[in-house]
């Protein structure tokens, strides 16, 4: 009975809260985003800066975990409880902005004498775009390239890939030819080094569009996993760890044993943001970057990034514009991009800036970011993304798995499986 | 002898195959990130690197989410205990003519997967304006707690005898008496068991949190153990930090539990049957 | 008189159990009957087209994934129920034993149920590594070659029964002990000095007095198995190759990832169905087999 007495007061002070209300007397407007602590914490300084700028509004900033971030979006827009300005993966924009969730930016911008389009790079304004007009404002935005492990290249008296890059000689070949040089086995067969990690999809299409091959048709209707060069560029993959025996394998690889931090892999594609992960854990060698290699059709890279969206039934539209403007801002960008180094600005001028180029942080190619964005094609991600790369994708996991080391016919069968779903009356 | 011998040695390899995984997480929990890196299977840490366990605790407000963890727990706890043993003692010792089929029914709610009910239900607590507090978190803990609970008290208290009831009846007890001085101290063991699996599933709870609380500062435990998982590389040995500091109630509760499992503490009252 | 009597225990007896019958018509009926309307429609949370039984026609005829996910699932159940039921009861009859550190060893057992998902599946993915994964290394010292076991198609379904051992120690075994606990000793003693072996007193004390349980075990094991999905979620999503593609993570995504809300309700109602039937079955079949100290009918 007594501990029930204790329980009420308490309770009631949880349920009130026990905090002062900051946003008395402002607009206030909720802004979701995912991250880890450290990021959380970044943007929460963030939105203070904000509230500080603009004594009007006030931004609550609400933190979710990244893992369970899609699930939380979902409940929220389709309960009608979302907040203002959020964050969305491209990978999950183009499916729901077609359920009329997302407020229309065009209006806002063409409102807006401070907006200019100009100052963005084009595909980071496309990708938000949904039937011709802007629904999300692009931020995280970046591109694939290869992290390399600069010290094992020197100790085994390798070229510098980016030193390559810069001749034009950093072709696949070359980069095969390195891999299996930097692979090694100990007395007992175990290996204890690796040339490259192979890429998980969908760090794969640069590879598939290096070799001549295509993913979805130009219009992301139509499956093109059969067209020759993505055979090409899988067969290259494939042969890569079972043949060349330059990749581990996936129970090699598995409980991460052999992480690009751990030192012990000398090449990785991944993503542009990475490298502020690496700065903090890949400290006991040097490394650096340098844009995917030149296949028979070229060096493409992808670019993805994320879209800010406003929710569409937003009671403070004009306030989360102006919250939306602040984000991809000059500021906020230059804190983001120049100073932590975080992907990719989506403004053009940031991107030039010296401050930009000139960095004393790993990785110092910065030019290799700048190319790789300016030789970039948006990722296709169509509205049944999810749905038709797990189709092909349990096909496709047969090359990696070893079950099958013939990509044409895999690749066949991935494709019959991806153009199945991507045929099939939708909502069904 | 031979006997005691062989349940000893069974145990204490049982003990081993079962403890040993988790010694690795607690060894996990210890390394520092350049020697998780290095080798990760490692049974013993090198060095100690305790602050793992600080930089778990202060990256994120636990303390707080400790705070709240155990206030909608508590809660949870005992009303799911004694709302629950009140619906099981009305569909084990009476009959009434809609029983089975509302027992069935409440069977029945097992069977539908979460997913597809998660908005409806959701939309639901919105009508009543409970979004982001802890009420669609602490309410359904007041009727009945669950059919898992209900059903598995319902069992015990259909293995007590009703002789204890009856004589108990016809000195003019009422139901509720007999419920609160008969069942409830005969299944101990049976309340203890809901008790710490009440416990334990509210502790753990994460969509309910996750998806009806907005302010960070509600948060419990579990949804602020997976904010550590970000798409840049998970810090496993703060994760397992983090989670160990999550058992570690669990585990104490557990093991203060067991003595409501000793032998010989029921049925006093039925001896020489 | 007898009547009287009656009606006013049938009225307690429904006071008793109202608690759970309003929070069931407040929070739980409506949301239910709401996803049996939706698994008659097409609908992604944009727009929604009442469709009849087309949801449910596709899911039988048209749907391989359906049945993949169908059959891991029963094939997962039908291990790991018995065994794990079984090996429970084992491990609750050797930690109900008077031995020093009784609680140690209880709570030792029980730890790996403690552990979150996340972690656990993490740990898992440690001890199935095929190359130095501490399963593999002690098969390697009996003799047996690598198994790749969350790589390989066929090895994939067996980690996962082997996982869900691992919880054996677990709930379910709590619950046993529980149940061993509420059985008076008189009834063993009685057996003794009947002059029954400990086996004959297992078979007509132990396991009658038991029978409750072991039914709630066996049901809730039903119930459970068929509805196992975090861990397939974060250690294989479904794969390699859909092997473990259970039915629950098939509904998740079509829910969640693909949008397709009617599918995933009729989903969510053939499961339903499927254990409705079951139980159906285990109750009926339980008339034969469970005892009831304190039952009237």
């Amino acid at each position: 009975m007594r501990t029930l007495c204790l329980l009420v007061p308490v309770a009631l002070a949880f349920l009130a809260g026990c905090e002062p209300d900051p946003g008395a007397g402002k607009t206030r407007i909720r802004y979701m985003a995912w991250g880890n602590p450290e990021a959380l914490d970044l943007e929460q300084r963030l939105c203070d800066e904000f509230n500080a700028r603009n004594p009007d509004i006030h931004v609550s900033f609400l933190k979710v975990p990244q893992s369970a971030y899609l699930n939380k979006a979902i409940v929220m827009f389709a309960s009608r409880t979302a907040p203002d300005v959020v964050r969305i993966d491209h990978f999950n924009f183009p499916s729901l902005v077609r359920k009329d969730y997302f407020l229309n930016l065009s209006p806002l911008i063409a409102r807006d004498p401070e907006f200019k389009s100009t100052d963005y790079f084009p595909a980071t304004l496309d990708e938000g775009r949904y039937k011709g007009d802007i629904f999300g404002m692009n931020v995280l935005f970046g591109a694939i390239l290869i992290y390399y492990n600069k010290t094992m290249f020197q100790k085994a008296g390798l070229e510098d890939p980016y030193e390559l890059y810069r001749k034009g000689e950093w072709t696949y070949e070359r980069m095969r030819q390195s891999a299996i040089r930097l692979s090694k086995t100990d007395q007992n067969g175990r290996p204890t080094q690796f040339g490259l990690i192979l890429p998980p999809w969908p760090l794969t299409v640069p590879i598939v569009w290096a070799f001549g091959g295509e993913v979805l048709s130009p219009d992301m209707t139509q499956s093109r996993l059969d067209s020759p060069g993505t055979a090409k560029a899988f067969q290259f993959l494939t042969d890569l760890r079972w043949k060349d025996k330059a990749s581990p394998t996936p129970s090699q690889a598995a409980n991460s044993a052999f992480p690009f931090e751990s030192g012990k892999v000398g090449m990785e594609f991944n993503w542009m943001g990475q490298s502020v992960r690496y700065r903090k854990v890949a400290t006991s060698f040097e490394w650096d970057v340098v844009p995917v290699p030149r296949g028979p059709a070229g060096n493409p890279t992808i670019l993805k990034g994320n879209q800010l969206v406003i929710y569409r039934e937003t009671r403070q539209p004009e306030a989360a514009w102006r919250f939306v403007k602040f984000i991809t801002g000059d500021y906020v960008e230059r804190l983001l991009y120049v100073q932590r180094r975080r992907s990719f600005p989506t403004r053009k001028a940031i991107a030039g800036s010296k401050e930009f180029l000139e960095t004393k942080e790993r990785p110092f190619n910065t030019k290799a970011f700048v190319d790789s964005i300016a030789n970039g094609r948006p990722l296709p991600i169509n509205h049944r993304w999810g749905e038709w790369t797990n189709a092909s994708n349990a096909e496709i996991d047969a090359l990696f798995s070893g079950r099958s080391r013939n990509a044409k016919a895999v690749m066949a069968e991935a494709h019959r499986k991806a153009a199945k779903v991507l045929a099939d009356e939708e909502g069904f | 002898m031979i006997g005691r011998i062989a349940v000893y040695m069974l145990l204490i390899l049982g003990a081993v195959l079962f403890s040993v995984p988790f010694f690795w997480l607690v060894s996990t929990a210890l390394k520092s990130s350049q020697e998780y890196a290095a080798d990760p299977g490692a049974l013993i840490p090198k060095s100690l690197a305790w602050d793992n366990f600080g930089k778990a605790w202060t990256a994120l407000p636990f303390p707080r989410f400790v705070a709240n963890t155990v206030f909608v727990t508590l809660i949870c706890t005992v009303a799911q205990v004694v709302t629950g043993s009140l619906v099981a003692y009305g569909f084990s010792r009476f009959e009434f003519r809609s029983r089975n089929a509302l027992f069935y029914t409440m069977l029945a709610t097992m069977m539908l997967p979460g997913q597809v009910t998660m908005i409806p239900v959701f939309l639901i607590w919105r009508q009543l304006g409970a979004i982001d507090t802890f009420f669609p978190l602490i309410i359904p803990a007041f009727f009945g707690g669950g059919a898992f609970n209900i059903f598995l008290l319902r069992q015990f208290f259909l293995g007590i005898p009703r002789e204890l009831d009856e004589a108990a009846m016809m000195s003019g007890a009422s139901y509720l008496t007999i419920w609160w001085h008969i069942l409830l101290p005969l299944s101990r063991p049976a309340i203890a068991t809901v008790a710490v699996f009440s416990f334990l599933g509210n502790w753990d709870a994460f969509e309910g949190p996750l998806i009806y609380l907005n302010s960070p500062e509600k948060y419990t435990v579990a949804v602020g153990l997976r904010m550590f998982q970000d798409s840049f590389g998970t810090n496993f040995e703060q994760v397992m930090a983090a989670s160990l500091v999550h058992i570690l109630p669990a585990v104490i509760l557990f093991f203060c539990a067991q003595r409501y499992f000793l032998k010989g503490i029921n049925l006093s009252g039925l001896g020489g049957r | 008189m007898a009547s009287r009597l009656a009606r006013h225990q049938a009225r307690w007896g429904f006071a008793f159990i109202l608690p759970w019958l309003l929070g069931f018509l407040i929070f739980t009926a409506g949301p239910m009957l709401a996803s049996l309307y939706l698994s008659f429609t097409k609908y992604d949370l944009h727009s929604s087209q009442w469709v009849g039984t087309e949801n449910y026609r596709r899911l039988f005829q048209e749907d391989p994934l359906f049945w993949k996910a169908l059959d891991n699932t029963v094939r997962y159940a039908v291990f790991s129920v018995p065994l794990g039921v079984i090996g429970s009861l084992a491990i609750a009859i050797l930690l109900n034993q008077n031995v020093r550190g009784q609680r140690l060893f209880r709570t030792l057992f029980y730890l790996p149920s403690l552990v979150p998902a996340v972690a656990s599946a993490l740990l898992w993915q440690w001890i199935f590594n095929a190359d130095n994964g501490i399963l593999n290394t002690a098969l390697g010292v009996i003799g047996i070659a690598p198994i790749e076991w969350l790589q390989n198609e066929q090895w994939t379904l067996p980690a996962f029964v082997l996982m869900s051992l691992w919880g054996v120690g677990g709930g379910r075994m709590v619950i046993f002990l529980a149940g061993l606990q509420g059985i008076p000793d008189s009834y063993y003693e009685a057996a003794r000095i009947d002059g029954a072996s400990p086996w004959i007193q297992f078979r007509r004390v132990t396991l009658p007095m038991l029978s409750p349980v072991m039914f709630f075990n066996v049901i809730l094991g039903v119930i459970g198995s068929f509805q196992i999905f975090t861990s397939s979620y974060i250690m294989t999503g479904g794969g390699p190759n859909n092997a473990s593609l259970f039915y629950a993570l098939y509904l998740f995504r079509n829910a969640f990832e693909y949008f397709k809300l009617g599918k995933a309700s009729a989903l969510a109602w053939v499961l339903f169905l499927i254990l409705l039937v079951l139980t159906f079955i285990q109750f009926r079949m339980s008339k034969r087999w469970v005892y009831y100290e304190g039952a009237t009918s």
